[in-house]
Formats: structure tokens, sequence, C-alpha cells
């Protein structure tokens, strides 16, 4: 048990031990796939049904991405990324609120752990400078000594201060929200925790809204203009 | 007059949350890297004294970039409207 958490491992593949949170994991990136592949499985030229609604986002997340990034390109270029954590952190933070979840092995949200949410920044902390060197080249290295070379260490620092928060935000609220779940539903089984489970999914969706947010303004910000 | 640019919201909370735990964060890292520092070659309180600086100096700075690029694109915005309305 470590704050609470059930951390057993279900089997091992090869060195790696696999627990419950992976396995959760694996069920949220299968039903994404599954429902994106009945999206597109026979798309029309003229869309019904579930093409017509993955269209409708598809669209959407290409406008929403292009004011907050400023070039279309790159918000093109990384809408699916960005789309792709916005529906995982989602589900996952919805995974936990199935009434009694908190108890269930395997039904703990994946974010509620800080190796999923530090995974998933590492991936944002990455694709900035990828995106950066992309548009960029050689030169986005001039950024880090902008406007002076003494600004050095400064924005060494920003730029690792940028995952950490990204990290301990998404981990601190869904941790926190099933913790203060668990402990009423031990207290109060009944009715008590809809009220905080009525909160929790608004926080769930201002959560992955803000994590997406941030990692589309990170990657704007080094595929921009300004470098 | 500036038309609000489509979904401002999303720029103004992303800035918002972004300045807020940027700040925390730099600081935090600063002051821990200090204490470890000081720990391993036992020379408290220098290092953390040090990291608080560079902390508080790394927020400030992030605060102050993000200041200026608001204000460029705000001038850039401006400066669109002062075409439309010239061609108009």
């Amino acid at each position: 048990m470590l704050f609470g958490m059930w951390d057993g491992v279900y089997f091992h593949l090869g060195p790696i031990p696999v627990d419950h949170l992976v396995v959760t994991e694996w069920a949220i990136i299968a039903l994404v796939g599954i429902i994106s592949f009945m999206a597109t499985r026979k798309m029309q030229l003229v869309p019904t049904g579930l093409q017509n609604g993955f269209e409708a986002i598809i669209l959407f997340t290409y406008d929403f991405f292009t004011q907050l990034m400023d070039e279309e390109h790159v918000a093109k270029k990384w809408a699916p990324l960005l789309t792709s954590f916005f529906l995982f952190i989602l589900i996952s933070n919805y995974s936990g609120l199935i009434p009694g979840a908190a108890h269930v092995q395997g039904f703990q949200p994946p974010t509620s752990n800080w190796n999923v949410t530090m995974t998933l920044a590492i991936i944002t902390f990455f694709s900035v400078h990828i995106a950066g060197f992309s548009e960029h080249g050689g030169h986005y290295l001039h950024h880090f000594v902008s406007p002076s070379p003494l600004m050095l260490p400064l924005n060494l620092v920003e730029e690792v201060a940028h995952p950490l928060s990204l990290t301990v935000r998404l981990f601190g609220n869904i941790f926190g929200e099933e913790m203060v779940l668990a402990f009423l539903l031990f207290l109060a089984p009944f009715i008590v925790p809809t009220a905080i489970m009525g909160l929790s999914m608004l926080l769930g969706a201002i959560q992955a809204v803000v994590f997406t947010l941030l990692s589309a303004s990170y990657i704007g910000a080094a595929a921009g203009k300004g470098h | 007059m500036t038309d609000k640019p489509k979904y401002a919201w999303a720029r103004s909370l992303s800035d918002a949350i972004n300045l807020a735990t940027t700040a925390a964060a730099a600081v935090g890292i600063c002051l821990f890297v200090g204490w470890w520092l000081d720990q391993r070659f036992g020379t408290e309180p220098w290092f953390v004294a040090l990291g608080a600086l560079l902390g508080v100096a790394t927020a400030i700075k992030s605060m102050w970039d993000k200041m200026m690029k608001n204000t460029k694109r705000r001038q850039g915005l401006d400066r669109k409207d002062t075409q439309r309305d010239r061609e108009n």
C-alpha cells in the first residue's frame, strides 16, 4: 500500500511488473482505440453517425489549437497528440467515479498515481523540444541563452519547472479527490459522497482541459515565431 | 476597437495557471536542489539561500516573458485592426 492505494502487481512482462494501473490504462487506450476504429471504419463523403461526431471534434480541435498556438501547421501537427492527452486524462479521471470504485482493485484512476502523470509530462517535455527543433533547427538552442547568456540557469530551471508543475498539479488534484471520496465512502457510504462525485466530474474535466491547454501552450511557445 | 480573439478564455486560463504553477515549481526545484547540496557538502544554509534566489528570479523572469509576449500579441492585433479600418 502506498498512500492508501493498492499497488499489487498482476503479472510480469520480463523484468517489468504490470500492476492494476497499467491494466486500467490499457483498457482506456483500448476503449479510445475501438471507438476511433468504429468511427473511421467506413468513411463516407457525407458523414453520418459516429464519423459525423468525430469530424466535428477534429475540426473543433484544429480550430481551437490554431487559435491557442498561433500557427496553423503547428496546431495541425500536434493536435492528434494533444487530443489524445485530453481523452486519456478525461477517461482516466472519470474511471474512479464508478460508485465504489475506490475500493475495487483495478478501478482507481491512473492519474491518481504520480508515475502516470509524470510520464505524460515527460512526453510533453520531449514534444516541446521536438517541436522547437523541427521548426527552428539548431537556432532553437538560442532561446536558452536569450536575452543574455546570463539567463541560461533561469531558462534551464524554467524548462524543468514545466513538466514538474504538470505532474504535480494533475496528480495532486486527482489523488486528493480520490482520498476525499474514499473517506466519505467509509464514513457515510450512501448519498453523502454524491455531492463530491458531482464535483469530481467537474474537476476531472477541468484537469484534463488544463493539462492539454498547458501542453499546447508550451509546444506553441517553442515552435512559435518568438524563438 | 480590438475584436476579442476566438477562445481568448483558453489563452487566459493557460497563462494564469502557467504563471502560478511555474513560479511554485521553480522555487520548489531550486530549494530542493539547494537543500540536497547543503546536506551533501555540509554548507547549510548557503545553497538553500542561493536556490531560493534562483527560484524567485526564474519566477519573475517567467512572468516578465509572458507579459512581454502578451503585449506584443495585443499590439499585433491592434495593428491589424487599424489596417482593416483604413482599408474600409
